[in-house]
């Protein structure tokens, strides 16, 4: 479906040929590796290292194979092959989108210039850092959801939970390429570093926030795959504009494997709320913890922790760093060749919210200065269609009661609203206020509790714990029931 | 010497400012403003706590990617050698961890000073693959309110079979119909 608005233009018809990737060598890519025997070798240095990690920090439920998807080409079509393959002997690999010759940077003060394929050496720094930080999240996830699979409702589900698991892996290594080859010795030493940082480390861990933050259960994995990776869907999207053309086509084509986390937590969360909603149904009144499923204040309190959290990844609505990064061409903004404007930004302004005297009121800003708000205003906007997905199914059961995203200044801690109090419906709070009701607007540690004690595994095929519905369709056109994933011995135990 | 760290709620580019910050090197900082205009990022000022309140140093926060922050540190250069730099940078430190940030950062800017403020960071525990960017831990996380209160024990109920639930039938297996996984059309 294409989409058009006054703000950007018709999405862009797909181009690009088809490019196989070379799955004879030891690290699959399709960057001509074994041209360059260096890196090669560099990189076939890291990969034992990155093992390490994946036995250690990845999955801990020991299984024989997973049902995966493969990428084997990185064209429009026919990229994804699924098949039956052991999780460590996954083929995680460096695959970069199609190169365009006649390629020009679409935005900032190089505006219409051919794309780098080399690091400036004014923007090494930042660029370097850029890739650090988008590196730092991917290891970081599977950290915080290595256990999961122990609770896993189905073998569906655990499947999913490990196709997100190992692409999120692969991602490591896309920003490992590039580290490796563009920024020599430096580089190779934050490659260690990705490895060597750990999510919840109380000494090292990973950069951002709401990565350190253990996933406790499923209700939150899908929360978070819907709320925060979708953070790292937009990031990802800002970078495929940068100028630097090897980032910006890696960022082109891990944002396809990202549909798929995209995929899990929108139906993930949409499958519990109908799970719910035919219990609400069935008692003409709520569902309660007792009746084996998640209440559906829970399921809000939820959405709201990792909306929040996941709001602070955008980082302070104005950003000196921000306006400087887009001016040199690192990142650009989503979708920034759709935008109707001189892409330049110079005497542009915007609006922005903040707190005065206690109401929250508008003030113009420097466009420039507001481009982590402009990016948070898009993915709000995202954010909105999965409550209106989840939402359907409270309408389809004859429900009143709805989901809401809450206000853009609920429980901040980085931004305008981190010095103020605000309800979920964008009051401005005393401390006093506050304190009487968050523990109606955040899951408690009980609640917590009882979700987990929900979290009994289910690996027979073709069912399902109690608290989630089962899905339409199965994954490849494989029924829901087929055998996505063979458990190892130990793992039954 | 007594110090003071006063937030600015609207900081907007001054005359304070100008003398701080602009009797740094040359290049130092990339501030580009006039006077009056406003300034993105959170921005303290570390104040003479005696009577005059004179401003001897600037701090600034600018989260670009929630996480870890940028810092910016200046002390009027007739102030320095004084402890002004150092109570900055602690107070920066202590504000970037009240926000749950895990790392701060700073950018060393090519100018006449850059070697002397490198080794000054590093003494104060900063690290970096590269001379030009240089990061820190700081805090060890205050983690976000999460209230107890009273909850109805779980009771896990049977499992069930599939028998058609819900979802769109676009998903993994359909990468090649481009709805799915184009980001132009994202269904998800």
């Amino acid at each position: 479906m294409t989409t058009t608005d006054d703000r950007t233009g018709a999405a862009p018809e797909p181009t690009g040929p088809l490019s196989t990737i070379d799955y004879s060598e030891r690290i699959p890519n399709n960057v001509n590796l074994n041209e360059d025997r260096r890196l090669q070798r560099a990189l076939e240095g890291w990969q034992p290292k990155f093992l390490d990690w994946w036995r250690d920090l990845g999955p801990q439920l020991p299984t024989e194979n997973v049902y995966l998807r493969t990428a084997i080409a990185v064209g429009r079509d026919g990229w994804a092959h699924f098949d039956h393959v052991p999780m460590e002997e996954y083929r995680w690999g460096i695959f970069l989108a199609e190169q365009d010759p006649d390629k020009t940077i679409s935005f900032g003060k190089h505006k219409g210039e051919p794309v780098w394929q080399e690091v400036p050496g004014e923007h090494r720094a930042d660029l370097m850092r850029l890739i650090v930080i988008q590196g730092d999240t991917e290891p970081a996830s599977v950290e915080q959801q290595r256990v999961l699979g122990a609770t896993a409702p189905s073998i569906y589900d655990m499947r999913n939970l490990f196709q997100v698991n190992v692409e999120e892996g692969r991602h490591l290594w896309a920003m490992v390429y590039l580290l490796h080859a563009y920024f020599g010795r430096e580089g190779r030493q934050e490659a260690e570093q990705l490895l060597k940082r750990n999510s919840g480390d109380l000494d090292a861990p990973r950069i951002l926030g709401a990565f350190n933050e253990e996933t406790t259960d499923w209700l939150q994995f899908f929360m978070f795959t819907y709320f925060t990776d979708r953070d790292g869907k937009y990031q990802l999207g800002t970078l495929k504009e940068s100028a630097f053309d090897p980032l910006g086509r890696t960022c082109e084509f891990m944002l396809k494997e990202e549909a798929h986390h995209m995929f899990v937590g929108t139906t993930g969360v949409q499958r519990t709320v109908e799970r719910t909603a035919e219990v609400m149904k069935a008692k003409g009144g709520p569902a309660r913890f007792e009746d084996g499923v998640i209440p559906l204040q829970v399921i809000q309190q939820y959405l709201n922790f990792q909306f929040s959290v996941s709001m602070d990844l955008f980082g302070s609505e104005q950003s000196t760093n921000a306006g400087n990064y887009y001016s040199s061409g690192l990142k650009g903004r989503w979708q920034e060749t759709r935008r109707k404007d001189d892409h330049v930004l110079l005497d542009d302004t915007r609006t922005m919210r903040h707190v005065v005297d206690g109401q929250i009121v508008e003030k113009e800003v420097p466009m420039l200065s507001a481009l982590n708000l402009d990016l948070r205003d898009e993915y709000v906007a995202d954010c909105e269609n999965g409550v209106r997905r989840w939402n359907q199914e409270l309408e389809d059961a004859g429900l009143e009661e709805r989901l809401v995203l809450p206000h853009e200044g609920f429980n901040r801690k980085v931004g305008t609203y981190a010095a103020h109090r605000i309800s979920p419906d964008g009051r401005v709070l005393s401390e006093d206020e506050w304190a009487a009701s968050v523990d109606e607007w955040l899951p408690s540690e009980e609640s917590r509790r009882a979700v987990a004690d929900l979290m009994v595994p289910e690996y027979e095929y073709g069912k399902f714990a109690a608290w989630i519905a089962p899905p339409k369709t199965g994954i490849n056109d494989q029924p829901v029931e087929f055998d996505y994933v063979h458990l190892a011995e130990e793992g039954l135990a | 010497m007594a110090l003071a760290w006063v937030r600015e709620d609207d900081p907007v580019w001054d005359a304070d400012k100008r003398r701080v910050i602009g009797g740094a090197p040359e290049g130092a900082f990339v501030l580009p403003f006039a006077d009056g205009d406003p300034l993105p990022g959170e921005w303290w000022s570390a104040r003479d706590a005696g009577a005059d309140g004179t401003v001897l140093g600037y701090g600034r926060l600018d989260v670009t990617w929630g996480g870890d922050a940028e810092i910016l540190l200046a002390v009027d250069p007739a102030g320095q050698e004084k402890g002004v730099g150092s109570f900055v940078l602690a107070r920066l430190e202590d504000e970037a961890a009240a926000r749950d940030l895990n790392y701060v950062h700073n950018r060393i800017r090519e100018h006449a000073d850059a070697d002397r403020v490198h080794d000054w960071l590093v003494v104060r525990g900063f690290r970096g693959s590269t001379s030009e960017d240089l990061r820190k831990r700081v805090g060890a996380g205050g983690g976000r309110e999460r209230p107890a209160s009273a909850s109805t024990p779980a009771r896990p109920q049977p499992s069930r079979a599939a028998s058609g639930g819900s979802g769109s039938s676009r998903a993994p297996g359909h990468e090649e119909q481009g709805g799915y996984v184009d980001v132009d059309e994202h269904q998800y």
